[in-house]
């Protein structure tokens, strides 16, 4: 599910690539050394727009990954906000795959992340109640086969939607889209891969063929991004960022939406999708 | 079946709580908000569970035969129309006349009080275009936008000519369609273009007549 917000670098210009990664960077820094494996693009958007992509006095730093490697990390406080968002997340999603498969990985993976975990949801705690609330709410809604899919979709979106404001704030809004555009995408993507494998799909359960859930999702998931693209439109955002957040609307989820629902042909060209 | 996990409260809470409970998942689940949809025979599963969970705990209709739709059923007006089937508790109905509850409804909506807004439909015997219609404004504030299309687009099946019915169908549309057509033209040389290779998605949008993405083909 993550891992689609991200913007398609070959596009960016050099001050808005400039500008991403110094958010990525500081991102990483921001988190704890033992999560620093589930860093993700889209807390990274998170941050960007959260900061109204204002520098944030970034400065130079060495990357850990690769000693050789010098980065500008953004330094803002919403920083340590998202590190402990994704660092939260990411431990959900290990203790729902632990549920769903079990394994040795996940299981090594959850003790991994589990002091990295404690110590972000102690700094966050309302993201933590936030994030544990609905992931709770999409487990019990998965066990009662759940066929509504904006049932479904509500429950990420509304988490994301909390993550990022107040409800009712513009902030809510976009990120509540962009949460239910994640979970149909999401829904639509694995709609033969959860056939095989026995798993929920909420759209396998609300319509009776790919065909009619393509034609449902085509309208759900384009509408949800026009929603998207009228809250881009009423935040503040510096021009850089307002750049690369049109990059990741228009190129990125805009291609991966088309690509799900129109062709399932992986495009080698379309770059880092 | 554990009534107490259906309703989601604990052993030991007072008749307040669970009668909460009870309309929070009545409201959630009610068969009427699926009519027309796939969904319905789900929604009337769950309704049922819901009442049988409450009936255990409330006491009520311990083997009168009936399935959990207790004495209280006449509540309100003789239960939700067409289901036929109990909403336990409340207030005494609604008799007043349909169209001034419409307007109380519109006025709380325009006010964004849509939990109430929908509460009030739910207790509406009758299922006119303008009920639809409604209950899709009421979706639509909730954003769930996939029902409030549905539910628009029953609205205009049952009164073509109605000129607001037909302009909250056309919205989602055009938002949609609008989208596609800004994005595509964005696209020019690019990953859109490479992409598609100037696909014509003529044959793809069967029942949006409204809104056809189709490419321009740098």
């Amino acid at each position: 599910m993550f891992g689609y917000v991200k913007p398609i670098m070959e596009r960016l210009s050099e001050e808005e690539k400039n500008l991403f990664s110094s958010y990525y960077c500081g991102l990483c820094r921001a988190m704890g050394r033992k999560s620093r494996f589930t860093l993700s693009y889209d807390c990274a958007f998170l941050a960007l727009i959260l900061s109204k992509g204002e520098d944030g006095g970034s400065c130079a730093i060495r990357c850990k990954g690769n000693p050789f490697r010098k980065k500008q990390a953004a330094q803002t406080p919403v920083l340590s906000y998202c590190a402990d968002v994704g660092t939260i997340l990411s431990y959900h999603k290990v203790l729902d795959d632990i549920a769903d498969e079990g394994g040795l990985r996940k299981r090594a993976a959850k003790w991994i992340l589990k002091s990295d975990y404690k110590k972000a949801a102690k700094r966050s705690p309302k993201a933590a109640a936030c994030i544990q609330k609905y992931t709770a709410e999409l487990n019990r809604l998965e066990k009662e086969r759940c066929p509504v899919s904006d049932m479904a979709a509500d429950t990420t979106a509304k988490m994301m939607g909390e993550l990022a404001g107040e409800e009712g704030s513009v902030l809510y809004r976009l990120f509540y889209h962009i949460g239910r555009w994640l979970y149909l995408m999401d829904a639509m993507e694995d709609y033969e891969a959860d056939a095989e494998r026995g798993g929920y799909n909420v759209l396998r359960l609300e319509w009776n063929s790919k065909e009619e859930a393509i034609g449902a999702m085509e309208f759900a998931l384009w509408h949800a991004l026009s929603v998207v693209e009228g809250c881009l439109q009423a935040i503040e955002l510096t021009k850089t960022a307002r750049g690369v957040a049109e990059n990741v609307l228009y190129k990125a989820m805009s291609a991966r939406t088309h690509l799900t629902l129109y062709g399932q042909e992986e495009r080698k060209e379309v770059g880092s999708l | 079946m554990d009534p107490y996990k259906v309703l989601g409260v604990k052993p030991g809470d007072d008749p307040e709580t669970i009668k909460k409970a009870y309309r929070e998942l009545a409201k959630k689940y009610h068969p009427d908000k699926y009519r027309n949809t796939n969904q319905y025979e789900w929604a009337m599963e769950k309704m049922k569970e819901i009442n049988a969970a409450y009936d255990m705990l409330t006491g009520k209709n311990q083997g009168s035969g009936q399935q959990g739709y207790g004495p209280g059923a006449g509540g309100f007006g003789g239960g939700f129309g067409g289901f036929g089937g109990g909403f336990h508790g409340g207030s005494s109905g609604y008799t007043g006349s349909a169209q001034g509850l419409y307007n109380t409804i519109r006025q709380l909506l325009s006010q964004r009080r849509t939990d109430e807004a929908e509460a009030m439909l739910l207790n509406i015997q009758e299922r006119p275009a303008e009920w639809y219609y409604l209950m899709g404004v009421v979706y639509n504030q909730k954003n769930w936008h996939s029902q409030a299309r549905q539910f628009f687009q029953t609205a205009v099946q049952m009164d073509p000519n109605n000129y607001e019915y037909n302009q909250a169908y056309a919205a989602y549309n055009n938002a949609a369609g609008g989208f596609t057509r800004r994005t595509y033209n964005m696209g020019g040389n690019d990953t859109m273009c490479q992409l598609c290779q100037c696909l014509m998605i003529s044959s793809m949008c069967g029942g949006f007549g409204r809104f056809m993405p189709f490419f321009f083909c740098c």
